[in-house]
């Protein structure tokens, strides 16, 4: 059984929001709401000072915390792991929200456009949001399923930093170098299994 | 896949390939179209330059082009006052009617004195049509002043200079240990943006060690292996320290190399002239173990001196190594401590580090043939080049790697166009290399050294010998020209394409200089500074939107430069048309020739300018629509079976992978580049008699064979208080003045701390009683003052504070930009002496105080 994952490595992202963007134009958020932002920390004292580019998205974790607060059952984890928010069965209690220990989920007020006003026709075709209804990171499954098997991000990122496959799969690239690199979960104490690696 | 317009009603899905706009790489991408929109922009899988990658910019695009906020019409100004911030008081007119008066206008220009009519773009692209333009009314005025005001004017010549292409790109492919001095090459900045990132990542997990030497923890910094951070406008000392460590301290450098590959051997008298051959007037060598003397080209090069006296008709000699070598001498780490606040053992440590990876005296085999293998390099951009001494400097970085060797070698700096399948670098009579490649661009070659005499240019180009462009004299040109001698004014101005206003120096200078030119058409996108000048707007079509031709072309600097890499063409078709309106700038500038009556020579132009040859020369007495004559461009240059219907079908073509000896030709082309810069002298002598003769105070202290160390202006004139310094810095994700009207990108900004705060060391801060997130004043010694939010960071020398420059708008169509964020360039001192006399850069070291608001 497929079980899809994605690591993220340290080492090689540059902080440049291509990942960002991609999510954004691919999957039609609304204005403010971004799937995959990439957080900066500056590490160290001057002048030995680094700064770490620290990209985050959805964990798609195996055991899900927003699907199990989720009342109205509006969540629901695929076969292959992946964990969707079915948006006409979201009612916006925001439970989801304040159980994701990873700040993925991303509850829409009002669907907007990025000039204000009314949306543009760019708009008007690809944003795929309601309003008071819960958003995230959906691994592009619909690119998955469309046979295009990267999602958005990762085929952007210009220094190769994110890698997609199959976890169960211990001959995928994303295995061996989860294995290779010691390859950890954010906030593993939290314990809901995420599908989402950090290489550091 | 070759995809018309869409029309209305029909049901699509398409994706069509195009070539990005958003920066200067012109990555090939391709858009989604569904049902007429575009909605979607993707790299293509494996297609260079970017290799299928696109970044945050790229993918922004449409919102460039559907922004509400563009120019829709054709505009006339109503209010003749003009000024920063003042209401232009547009009124729209038909295009019949805009076309009839920019025409009008023209032909007055060209009747009174065609050489005031100055054409500017900042587009790469379409730069040829420009410049046939100026050449069709008779004027020599043409510029993309845009760039090279705080850009290339230290980094051209030098890459000229060590490769006779107009950069260079590090080969990360064998190389060690980088030392990058204030530049982001390979973090998603810099030329071939997205390329060389993947080649620099990988090159950093193999192991390659990369040093950063910026006063910002850039984002090169920010991964680095060790960041150095040092005094703005200073990396020339710490360059003349590494070099006296290895040439003085340790004797190790690359001998083999100065003895074949350079002017090292050739020798020079006490007049620092070299000692020619009576007849031939070669320069001479001596042959180190008999002391024969000969012209260079005659004697065995590896046999020729280094060091040692000779004499040469009566007259005593040396190789032009002992010269250089005896001005290293005073420059020793200590000394390079002190002005560039580095400790002097790091600075003897990277020295070693930089040495010893460098491998002297080894060869890799490749393709065949025996190339010297140096596993280290040095490399630069603006960081050395936006300062006062930007041409001294960026020679010093290119002698580092002369010292090791590392030029158009593997592991080296490498040229990006030098040498290629029908083309290689020429050589002038004293056997230097300078460009053979026919589509080396829109840059004088920096060598040989070019005739002084009384400026025709209004950017007074004549008093830059060896310099790339002189860009960043414009207004110089344009309130003093005629203390120069320049015999006319500037009666207008057309401005295709770019932000003159905002991206040069002080936009008050600049205004300054707009104020005193005639008529100003300005072909625009959006309502900018610049287009707020005009007194006729017209709207430019996006690149989304137009048709044109050859924006990459594989011999140019935005592909990788690696041996086995390849090349790519691509083009910009249109897509969408959104502002209905708006045509393509190139295109207007055909239809008002026509106009003004001087089609026929515009025609001839073109041809000319764009290198069109045989069948698809276009015809002096003929009208050819824009893709006619973009056809004819493609055909003629990439061959005729590659027009437009090809790139149409294919969108691209890739090149066959680089080989070894076009990557790597120090071996093969039988030129040399000079360590020792005999041509600068009677360069700076020509140019001192031309501003004597005139009155002139002008500084040639930098016309010298060998390059010292000189502090920048505002270090000299500032008074003590003004104890800090303003410096700038560079985001992946913005890029010119059209990032910022771009709402996801602006989204982006405002979600990055970086970038409308103001960086400042937090121990400094705190030393000033400014805490994180307080508002805290700028001053500069001019009297300009800027109030911003403090970010206190770990990541900033200390006595610098970092604003990126492009922000504070005061005209955009975005209004959400205007007042946000702080413009670095209105602080810089936009003035004769904070600029390079040698090649026109423009200093952007800015001495400030800074205080809690």
């Amino acid at each position: 059984m497929t079980r899809w994952g994605m690591a993220l490595d340290l080492e090689r992202c540059v902080g440049c929001y291509a990942c960002s963007m991609a999510c954004k134009t691919e999957n039609g958020t609304p204005d403010g709401v971004w799937y995959s932002p990439v957080y900066e920390k500056e590490v160290g004292t001057y002048p030995n000072t680094k700064r770490m580019f620290i990209p985050t998205l959805c964990m798609h974790c195996e055991d899900a915390p927003c699907l199990n607060a989720c009342p109205t059952k509006a969540i629901t984890k695929r076969t292959d792991g992946i964990v969707l928010v079915d948006q006409t069965k979201c009612c916006g209690t925001r439970a989801c929200v304040a159980a994701c220990p990873y700040g993925a989920m991303n509850y829409v007020h009002e669907v907007q456009g990025a000039f204000g006003g009314e949306l543009i026709q760019l708009e008007k075709q690809s944003f795929k949001s309601t309003a008071g209804t819960v958003q995230k990171c959906t691994f592009c499954s619909h690119r998955i399923d469309a046979g295009k098997f990267e999602p958005a991000c990762v085929e952007v990122c210009p220094t190769k930093a994110r890698i997609f496959g199959d976890l169960e799969d211990p001959g995928s690239e994303i295995s061996r170098v989860i294995r290779s690199r010691n390859g950890s979960p954010a906030r593993p104490e939290a314990g809901t299994g995420p599908s989402v690696y950090y290489l550091r | 896949m070759a995809v018309a317009l869409p029309m209305a009603g029909v049901k699509e899905d398409v994706w069509i390939p195009t070539a990005c706009d958003m920066c200067y790489n012109g990555c090939t991408v391709q858009v989604h179209r569904v049902d007429g929109v575009a909605v979607k922009v993707e790299g293509i899988p494996g297609v260079g330059p970017n290799y299928g990658m696109t970044c945050a910019k790229g993918l922004s695009a449409l919102m460039n082009v559907y922004s509400p906020n563009r120019v829709q019409a054709p505009m006339v100004r109503t209010n003749p006052a003009k000024g920063i911030g003042v209401d232009p008081g547009w009124k729209e007119v038909s295009w019949d009617e805009a076309l009839d008066l920019f025409a009008v206008k023209l032909k007055a220009a060209m009747d009174k004195d065609p050489r005031s009519i100055l054409t500017h773009t900042f587009d790469r692209y379409t730069y040829a049509v420009a410049k046939a333009f100026s050449t069709a009314v008779g004027s020599p005025n043409v510029t993309m002043g845009s760039a090279g005001i705080f850009c290339g004017n230290g980094t051209h010549p030098v890459a000229f200079t060590l490769t006779a292409s107009n950069e260079i790109h590090d080969d990360l492919k064998y190389c060690n240990h980088l030392l990058m001095f204030g530049a982001s090459a390979g973090f998603v900045g810099g030329h071939n943006a997205m390329g060389y990132s993947v080649e620099m990542q990988d090159a950093r997990q193999r192991g390659m060690k990369l040093t950063v030497v910026d006063p910002v923890l850039n984002y090169a910094a920010s991964h680095a292996d060790e960041w150095i951070p040092i005094r703005p406008g200073t990396d020339g000392a710490f360059a003349l320290a590494m070099m006296r460590e290895w040439v003085i301290v340790q004797d190790s450098y690359d001998k083999t190399f100065l003895k074949l590959h350079t002017n090292a051997t050739y020798l020079v008298g006490a007049d620092g002239r070299y000692a020619r051959h009576a007849t031939s007037n070669k320069p001479l060598v001596a042959i180190a173990a008999t002391g024969a003397i000969l012209p260079y080209d005659e004697a065995p090069s590896d046999e020729a001196a280094l060091e040692g006296t000779f004499t040469v008709d009566g007259v005593e000699v040396t190789p032009a190594f002992v010269p250089f070598k005896a001005h290293l001498e005073p420059y020793t780490a200590q000394f390079a401590s002190k002005i560039t606040s580095i400790p002097a053992a790091t600075i003897t440590r990277v020295a070693h580090e930089v040495l010893e990876a460098a491998s002297i005296g080894q060869t890799i085999q490749l393709e065949g043939d025996t190339y010297p293998l140096r596993g280290a390099a040095i490399s630069w951009y603006r960081g050395i080049s936006a300062h006062r001494h930007a041409m001294a400097t960026g020679q010093l970085m290119g002698q580092l790697n002369m010292l090791l060797g590392a030029v158009d070698v593997p592991g080296g700096v490498l040229n990006s166009s030098s040498m290629g399948p029908t083309w290689r670098p020429n050589l002038d009579p004293d056997g230097f290399i300078y460009p053979g490649n026919p589509l080396a661009g829109h840059m004088k070659p920096a060598l040989p050294r070019r005739k002084v005499s009384a400026p025709e240019t209004l950017e007074l180009q004549e008093l830059f010998p060896v310099s790339v462009y002189a860009r960043a004299m414009l207004w110089l040109g344009l309130l003093e020209g005629e203390k120069f001698g320049l015999p006319y004014k500037c009666e207008v101005l057309v401005q295709c394409r770019g932000n003159v206003m905002q991206t040069s120096g002080d936009p008050e200078t600049m205004a300054k200089a707009f104020q005193t030119i005639g008529f100003i058409v300005s072909i625009n996108t959006f309502p900018d500074e610049t287009a707020q000048w005009a007194d006729l707007l017209l709207p430019d079509m996006h690149s989304l939107e137009r048709l044109t031709p050859l924006v990459g072309n594989p011999n140019n600097f935005t592909n990788s430069a690696s041996v086995e890499e390849s090349g790519t063409w691509n083009f910009q078709q249109p897509i969408v048309k959104v502002v209905e309106k708006a045509r393509n700038w190139g295109e207007v500038l055909f239809d008002v020739a026509e106009r003004a009556g001087i089609l026929p020579d515009m025609n001839s132009a073109v041809n000319a300018a764009c290198h069109i040859t045989g069948e698809y020369q276009l015809r002096r007495d003929q009208k050819y629509t824009w893709e006619d004559f973009a056809d004819r461009w493609t055909k003629s240059t990439v061959g005729g079976e590659h027009g437009l219907d090809y790139f149409r079908e294919h969108g691209y073509l890739k090149e066959d992978k680089r080989l070894a000896k076009y990557a790597y030709p120090m071996i093969h082309h039988g030129g040399r580049i000079p360590l020792y810069l005999e041509h600068f002298l009677d360069a700076g002598v020509a140019v001192k008699e031309y501003t004597d003769s005139r009155g002139i105070e002008w500084d040639t202290s930098d016309y010298a064979a060998v390059m010292d160390y000189q502090p920048c202006t505002t270090e000299k004139q500032a008074p003590a208080q003004f104890d800090m310094w303003l410096v700038n810095q560079k985001l992946p994700f913005m890029a010119g003045t059209y990032s910022a009207e771009n709402p996801l990108l602006m989204d982006l900004a405002k979600r990055n701390s970086k970038v409308f705060n103001i960086g400042i060391n937090r121990a400094t801060a705190l030393k000033k009683g400014i805490a994180d997130g307080d508002e805290m004043w700028i001053e500069t010694p001019a009297g300009k003052k800027v109030k911003g939010l403090a970010r206190l960071t770990e990541g900033i020398h200390p006595e610098c504070v970092s604003a990126p420059g492009m922000f504070g708008r005061t005209s955009a169509g975005n209004k959400d930009a205007v007042g946000r964020g702080v413009h670095f360039n209105n602080l810089v001192a936009f003035t004769l002496d904070h600029m390079d006399p040698v090649s026109a850069a423009l200093d952007s070291c800015v001495k400030i105080k800074v205080s809690k608001a």
